[in-house]
């Protein structure tokens, strides 16, 4: 695949790049959020009393005993759903609505059938009036390039892979370049070395786009620790967030031998035990 | 089997049955009956020299094609203005079934006494069948846009006219596309009726006539004619609808 890069040095950080992350002000506030979902078999507190607050630049990851609504949170934060009780802010403004600054990679592809690869990975730009069919289509290649799709840009959903389709659906979002970038799941469908591949792409459109803000939910904890700065970790349901663990394995970071700095397993064990303890209490803490 | 030896059976079938027809009709049954594959090419033949089929296939043909676009249009139209609110949507539900439940056939005596022998009635029919499946089919199309495409259209900041033309309407595009094509051959189904029940000339006004002056190889002739042009007709529509929706899987090969 075109996008391996060749790793100076075995520790934790690359060399050759003097990158770090400038956390700015609050972009997404979340403040006491409950969401109740109402179906025939009665109500379900999905988030209760959510308190979040993410800054600009910043690189949020989320994990959580599934069904505690991480996913929830997300669509709240974009805006597809609204709060059944507390506010939510975008840049100190209460915001309300779909925003559009914001992007969503969903946990399924979404991708549109009837549209090319490269349809779908321009959709965002057209739909927004940037650039003209040319460059916008010069654009999608490259990033499509960038995670090995190139030579796919006119095939249909249909011809595609799960994992491909994810890839796609990444692309989709990175394109118009956001703001805000949320990521759920994202590499579920991805074999390992893809997995790392796009993790690495990450990390390097963190140094590219200094001023963007991640947020990313994975149920796999050693993702969490390798991308994140901090790492949200949420109760059972009703979802609350249980605790935020601060990651300081510095930037810039090399995802492909993060995991041997020293940090790294004190890191994985704290997240792990209170996410053990979730898992464990279940529906009685 | 590989398709030249496919097409070579399927055209010693044919010439076998026509054989069969041929040597039949007339042996162990009256051929007034079924007439003969020898009569009825000579009928043709005749009718093809005199211009009389022309002249009847134009008329038909064009009452289709002018109630095929007319019905289409309003379909269209229709079918999406009222698939956009919920409200009327549930409101009027029962009444969209009942009429679609209607033999449409059935309406053809009635359109003659509104619309006359002439051409109208023959185009309000067709026009009519048309509406009825391109209606359906675009409000049920619409109606089954996929949610979670629409989401993911707006937060990638289609606005609602985008919304509208570049997911709802390819997502129902199916469906509307089922629509249109059935409805060409049922189109000119319903204007032959239309011919049959009253009128002054066409294929079905032909095939009235020569049954009731028991010319059976021209009533055989006609229904002959009716079949090669629908299944031309199906030919084309299958051909334009692979092309149309080429981004679907396909299940078979
Ligand atoms: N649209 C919905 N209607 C009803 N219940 C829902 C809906 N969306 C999510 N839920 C429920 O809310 C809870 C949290 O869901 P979700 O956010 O998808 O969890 P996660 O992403 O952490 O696995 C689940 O119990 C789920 O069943
Ligand atoms: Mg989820």
């Amino acid at each position: 695949m075109s996008m391996a890069r060749t790793n100076a040095g075995g520790g934790a950080a690359a060399p050759d790049r003097a990158f770090q992350p400038s956390i700015g002000q609050p972009v997404i506030e979340l403040k006491g959020v409950d969401r109740v979902f109402h179906s025939d078999r009665g109500e379900i507190v999905a988030l209760k009393g959510i308190d979040l607050t993410v800054c600009e630049g910043e690189f949020v990851t989320v994990v959580g005993p599934s069904g505690c609504g991480k996913s929830t949170v997300l669509n709240v934060i974009v805006g597809l759903l609204d709060p059944s009780a507390g506010e939510k802010f975008y840049k100190g403004k209460p915001s309300r609505g779909v925003n559009r600054n914001i992007g969503y990679v969903t946990q399924a592809d979404n991708l549109f059938p009837w549209r090319t690869v490269i349809e779908n990975v321009t959709f965002g730009l057209e739909v927004r009036g940037i650039g003209n069919r040319s460059e916008r289509e010069d654009r999608g290649r490259e990033l499509l390039k960038r995670v090995g799709l190139d030579g796919f840009e006119n095939h249909y959903r249909h011809e595609l892979s799960g994992g491909m389709r994810q890839r796609v659906n990444i692309v989709r979002t990175l394109a118009y370049e956001p703001e805000v970038i949320l990521l759920d799941e994202p590499f579920g469908p991805l074999d390992a070395q893809t997995r790392l591949n796009l993790q690495d792409l990450l990390m390097q459109l963190r140094e590219e786009r200094p001023e963007t803000t991640f947020m990313f939910i994975t149920h796999d904890l050693a993702e969490a620790i390798t991308l994140g700065d901090r790492c949200a970790v949420m109760s059972a349901r009703p979802g609350r967030i249980r605790e935020v663990v601060e990651v300081p394995l510095g930037h810039p970071r090399d995802v492909y031998t993060i995991n041997t700095h020293s940090d790294f397993r004190r890191l994985f064990d704290e997240v792990w035990e209170h996410l053990a303890e979730e898992m464990r209490g279940g529906d009685g803490g | 089997m590989n398709t030249s030896t496919i097409i070579y059976w399927r055209i010693l079938v044919g010439i076998g049955l026509l054989g069969a027809w041929e040597i039949f009709s007339g042996w162990t049954f009256d051929s007034f009956w079924l007439s003969q594959p020898s009569e009825i090419s000579a009928y043709l033949w005749k009718s093809i020299l005199s211009g009389q089929l022309l002249s009847d296939m134009a008329l038909t043909f064009q009452a289709t094609a002018y109630g095929y676009v007319l019905g289409a249009l309003a379909g269209l139209f229709i079918g999406l203005l009222l698939a956009q609110s919920e409200t009327i949507a549930m409101i009027l539900r029962p009444y969209i079934m009942a009429i679609y439940g209607i033999p449409r056939i059935a309406l053809a005596p009635i359109f003659i006494l509104w619309f006359g022998i002439a051409m109208t009635s023959k185009i309000m029919m067709a026009a009519m069948m048309t509406f009825m499946l391109v209606f359906f089919n675009t409000y049920e199309g619409v109606r089954a846009a996929d949610v979670d495409l629409k989401s993911v259209a707006r937060v990638l900041g289609a606005n609602r006219w985008q919304l509208f033309m570049k997911v709802t309407l390819p997502n129902a595009s199916p469906w509307i596309i089922a629509g249109l094509r059935i409805s060409i051959p049922q189109a000119l189904v319903a204007a032959v009726v239309a011919e049959f029940i009253a009128s002054i000339g066409g294929l079905g006004y032909r095939l009235m006539e020569t049954t009731s002056s028991l010319n059976t190889p021209g009533t055989m002739a006609g229904i002959l004619v009716l079949m090669v042009v629908v299944m031309l007709l199906n030919t084309i529509l299958d051909r334009a609808e692979n092309y149309l929706l080429r981004w679907r899987a396909k299940d078979q090969s």
